[in-house]
């Protein structure tokens, strides 16, 4: 009796260890993207175009394309945006070097300069970030079941995570309609100056029946390791206080290329129109 | 198999008479009803459209998270090691020893499901009365995803019955199960790889049933399921099988 006990104890205990490894494994879309964006935050330089245009019920209430070139190690960067909405365009240069971000406007003879030297916002230890990527490990650990990798030819893999309604968790669903509807409020009573473009998107005011329909993100990843292009999609519905329904869809898509053969040459910056602009103070 | 039948109904008797049982009944139809309540006629919750589905499966992952593994450490140590120190475990009665722990785990199994599937009736009540959003083809992938549920707490059964075995104290027992399922939940959080070895992480594996779940995922999680199952049941069984009558 002892013997049969000890058998099915022994015989249970492997397959149990066995199946933990191999649900363990089916995260591997999950492990794959993690490991690509660690790697792709080491690279050198890179350049990034970045895209993104929201539309309220399939008309386009603010569209930017971005070209972003980043050398980490001569500490040099450019962005160079082009922002519309309706009506209007508006072009924007920034520039980093010399440990200060520059911008220039277009319609404006002034550069401003930004001292990030004493920015408070960069204290992320190597700890820290662990700790945080725990966390974020077993939060997700339903939705990571759901990421699928797809093998592409040339060694490239396309991951993706695509949510509808109910496959949203409920506390990010709750937490995000919050935000939308604090920044309807903020976007009223904000009429402040700053160092935006004067561009503002029309948004549309939603007041009630808020959700979040659908989120998707993709990513390709290459043989390398890198990200390649990324692409975020979240459709948000609700209603404006007249009771119309809006749907407002956010597109965001990022290029990336020339990972590590990016070179960024450094602008004349006319000393005499800098202004001094100072971060976080007004 | 008529013993079995006997005895469990018998255990389950046994249950219904203390005074916990009946406040985790009332608990599996009032919080549902009262969720449903607040979250209709709550003045924040206007310009919030929540998906209902998601408000129903909040309350079963509150059930299969909380409530219901309290209610079967409860249960795993009254009929056990309560019943150890009172030296009632092993009355005169004719039935086998494995005939008499199977019908107290199938006992604790049985009102876990009950509890569950009142729960799913309360919830699919209330919010049938309450919800604007109510449609009638929610019910059968809601009953659904409650009654999937019902397996992994099988197993937590399972779990929490061997330690029950292990220490001879009801207070003992019942405050190490409370705090080993706590470590249990926040384990992964300093170890991830644990995550998958733990059956307090498939607690809400009904989630995976309701996005379209792969072939390969539900082969691995059920034999993880039957595998620990088996495991914990059988250390139990041999622990019981030693006591002294």
């Amino acid at each position: 009796m002892n013997k049969k006990l000890l058998a099915v104890i022994g015989i249970s205990g492997t397959l149990m260890l066995g199946s933990v490894y191999s649900i363990s494994a089916n995260t591997s879309g999950y492990d794959l993207y993690k490991e690509a964006l660690k790697k792709t935050h080491l690279a050198e330089s890179a350049t990034l175009n970045f895209n993104f245009k929201i539309e309220d019920n399939k008309k386009s209430i603010l569209t930017s394309e971005s070209i972003f070139k980043s050398d980490s190690i001569n500490q040099v960067n450019s962005i160079s945006t082009r922002l519309a909405n309706e009506s209007e365009v508006s072009n924007m240069n920034l520039y980093k070097q010399d440990g200060n971000w520059f911008v220039m406007k277009d319609g404006l003879d002034k550069i401003y300069k930004i001292d990030t030297s004493n920015n408070p916002h960069h204290s992320n230890t190597a700890e820290l970030k662990d700790d945080v990527e725990n966390l974020i490990d077993v939060m997700t650990k339903n939705l990571q079941q759901q990421i699928t990798v797809a093998d592409k030819q040339n060694g490239n893999h396309v991951i993706e995570l695509d949510l509808t309604g109910k496959e949203i968790p409920l506390p990010a669903n709750a937490l995000s309609t919050l935000m939308i509807k604090h920044a309807v409020m903020i976007q009223d009573n904000n009429e402040t100056e700053s160092l935006d473009f004067h561009i503002k998107a029309k948004f549309p005011e939603l007041d009630h029946d808020i959700t979040v329909k659908q989120v998707k993100l993709t990513a390709r990843v290459n043989k390398e390791n890198y990200i390649e292009q990324q692409t975020i999609k979240v459709v948000v519905t609700g209603k404006d206080k007249q009771g119309a329904i809006h749907e407002v869809v956010l597109d965001i898509n990022l290029n990336a290329s020339d990972y590590n053969q990016t070179t960024v040459t450094p602008v004349e910056i006319p000393a005499d129109k800098v202004v001094e602009f100072n971060h976080g103070k007004k | 198999m008529n013993t079995i039948r006997a005895n469990s109904i018998n255990e389950i008797q046994k249950l219904l008479t203390k005074k916990s049982t009946k406040l985790f009944l009332l608990a599996a139809v009032l919080i549902p009803v009262l969720t449903k309540l607040l979250v209709n006629n709550l003045f924040l919750t206007d310009w919030m459209a929540l998906p209902t589905e998601n408000i129903n499966f909040s309350l079963l992952d509150l059930f299969v998270t909380i409530f219901i593994p309290l209610f079967i450490f409860i249960c795993a140590t009254d009929l056990f090691t309560g019943e150890g120190e009172r030296e009632t475990l092993f009355q005169v009665r004719p039935i086998g020893r494995m005939e008499l722990f199977l019908s107290k785990v199938i006992a604790i199994s049985i009102f876990s499901l009950i509890l569950l599937l009142l729960e799913w009736l309360a919830v699919m009540i209330s919010s049938s009365i309450f919800d604007k959003a109510f449609t009638l083809t929610t019910i059968p992938s809601s009953l659904g995803a409650f009654f999937v549920s019902w397996f992994p707490i099988i197993v937590l059964t399972a779990f929490a019955v061997m330690l029950a075995l292990l220490v001879k104290s009801s207070v003992l027992a019942i405050s190490s199960m409370i705090v080993l399922y706590l470590i249990m939940l926040f384990i992964p959080y300093v170890l991830p790889s644990s995550l998958y070895l733990l059956p307090a992480t498939y607690l809400d594996w009904y989630r995976q049933w309701l996005s379209d779940a792969s072939l390969q995922w539900i082969l691995q999680t059920v034999t993880y399921l039957c595998s620990s199952f088996a495991l914990f049941f059988s250390v139990g069984y041999y622990m019981f099988n030693r006591k002294e009558a």
